[in-house]
C-alpha cells in the first residue's frame, strides 16, 4: 500500500484500479476483455496507449491465475513508472 | 513495462469498483486494512530465522520482513581454530541481530515516528534479551515472551494486546481471565449461553474477547437465596 500510495503522488495519465469482490474468475477476464475493446475508442493517442496496455497486462495476469481469492482481489496498474 | 500490483485485503470487498483516471482508487482497501487501525509489532526470533510482522488490535497479522542466519555449529571444537571459530561465530550473531534491529525499526519507525503501540518479541532463543540493545528507536514497550518454535504465538499476541490496548476491553478480558482462573464455573461461553438462558447475569462481546474464547461469554449467576444476595453454583 505504501508503495501505490507514493506511486499516487506522481503524475500519470491511465492509471487503472479494479477492486473486485470474490467470484468467477472468467467473469472478470470478459470484463477486463470488454473494457480493453472500449479503451481502443479513447481519442488522445498517450491515453490510449497507455490504458490499452495496462490492461492487457491485467489481462495476462488474470490468465495466470486460478480463481479469486476468497476474500476478494485489488488490481492497480499504470503504464509507466 | 509496469506489472500490474494485486493487493489481497485482510478481509471480504464487498462492492465492485472499476476505475480507469489519474490516481488509483486506495481508499477501500485502506479501509479494510489493518494499516487504518492501531497497531502492534510482532517479532518471532528463532535462532536463526527472524520474522517480522504488523498487526491490528484484532490480532490480524501481516509478514512485513524476514531475516535468516546460518550460523557455525562446532564452536567447541577446532583445534588452534577453536577461538577463530568461535569468534566468527560471534560475529554472524551480532549480524544478524543487527540487520534484524534494522528491519524491524525499518518496518515500525518512520520519520522517527514510532507506529505502533507495543512491540511484543517472541520465541525460543535467548537472542530475543540482547535484540532489544538494538531497537532503541522504537518508542513502545517491548515484552520478552518465550515460546517453544512450531507453537503459535497468536494467543501470546491477543494477551499483549489485551494489556496495551482499549482500556474498557482491556478491564473485561482480565476480568474475565481472573474469573477463569478463580472461578470457571461462573462463566458460560459461545453455545452454552442459549442453555443458560435464564441465569446470564452479563454478556460480554467485545471483539477481543470474541477472538480470544471464540465467541461472547457471560457471566451466571444463580438463584437468589432469601436475603436477596446472590450465589453461586
Amino acid at each position: 500500500m505504501e508503495t501505490l500510495r507514493d506511486l499516487n503522488q506522481t503524475k500519470n495519465i491511465g492509471r487503472i484500479t479494479i477492486i473486485s469482490p470474490t467470484g468467477s474468475l472468467a467473469n472478470l477476464i470478459s470484463f477486463v476483455g470488454k473494457e480493453k475493446v472500449t479503451a481502443a475508442r479513447i481519442k488522445d493517442r498517450e491515453n490510449r496507449q497507455n490504458v490499452s496496455s495496462c490492461l492487457e497486462s491485467i489481462l495476462y495476469e488474470l490468465k495466470q491465475m486460478k480463481s479469486i481469492p476468497e476474500a476478494g482481489i485489488a488490481i492497480y496498474a499504470q503504464a509507466y513508472v | 513495462m509496469f506489472r500490474p500490483i494485486f493487493v489481497s485485503p485482510p478481509r471480504t470487498i464487498k462492492k465492485f469498483i472499476y476505475n480507469c483516471g489519474n490516481s488509483f482508487v486506495l481508499e477501500p482497501i485502506e479501509e479494510l486494512h489493518v494499516e487504518s487501525k492501531e497497531k502492534y509489532g510482532l517479532m518471532e526470533l528463532c535462532g536463526e530465522n527472524c520474522s517480522i510482522y504488523l498487526s491490528s488490535e484484532f490480532g490480524e497479522t501481516i509478514l512485513v520482513d524476514q531475516k535468516s542466519t546460518k550460523l557455525q555449529r562446532r564452536q567447541g571444537r577446532g583445534g588452534s581454530s577453536q577461538n577463530r571459530i568461535a569468534r566468527l561465530r560471534e560475529e554472524t550473531i551480532y549480524s544478524y541481530l543487527k540487520s534484524s534491529a534494522e528491519k524491524a525499526v525499518a518496518a515500525y519507525v518512520r520519520d522517527g515516528r514510532t507506529l505502533i503501540k507495543g512491540l511484543l518479541i517472541v520465541g525460543p532463543s535467548l537472542k530475543k534479551e540482547q535484540i532489544i540493545d538494538y531497537l532503541e528507536d522504537i518508542k513502545a514497550p517491548i515484552e520478552i515472551k518465550a515460546k517453544e518454535e512450531g507453537d503459535p504465538s497468536y494467543p501470546l499476541l491477543i494477551d499483549f494486546i489485551a494489556r496495551h490496548g482499549n482500556d474498557e476491553e482491556s478491564k473485561e478480558f482480565e476480568l474475565i481471565n481472573d474469573l477463569l482462573i478463580r472461578t470457571p464455573d461462573l462463566l458460560a461461553f459461545g453455545a452454552e449461553l442459549e442453555n443458560e438462558k435464564g441465569n446470564i447475569k452479563k454478556v460480554y462481546s467485545s471483539e477481543l474477547i470474541k477472538r480470544r474464547f471464540g465467541g461472547p461469554v457471560g457471566i451466571k449467576y444463580f438463584a437468589y437465596d432469601n436475603s436477596g444476595s446472590a450465589e453461586s453454583e
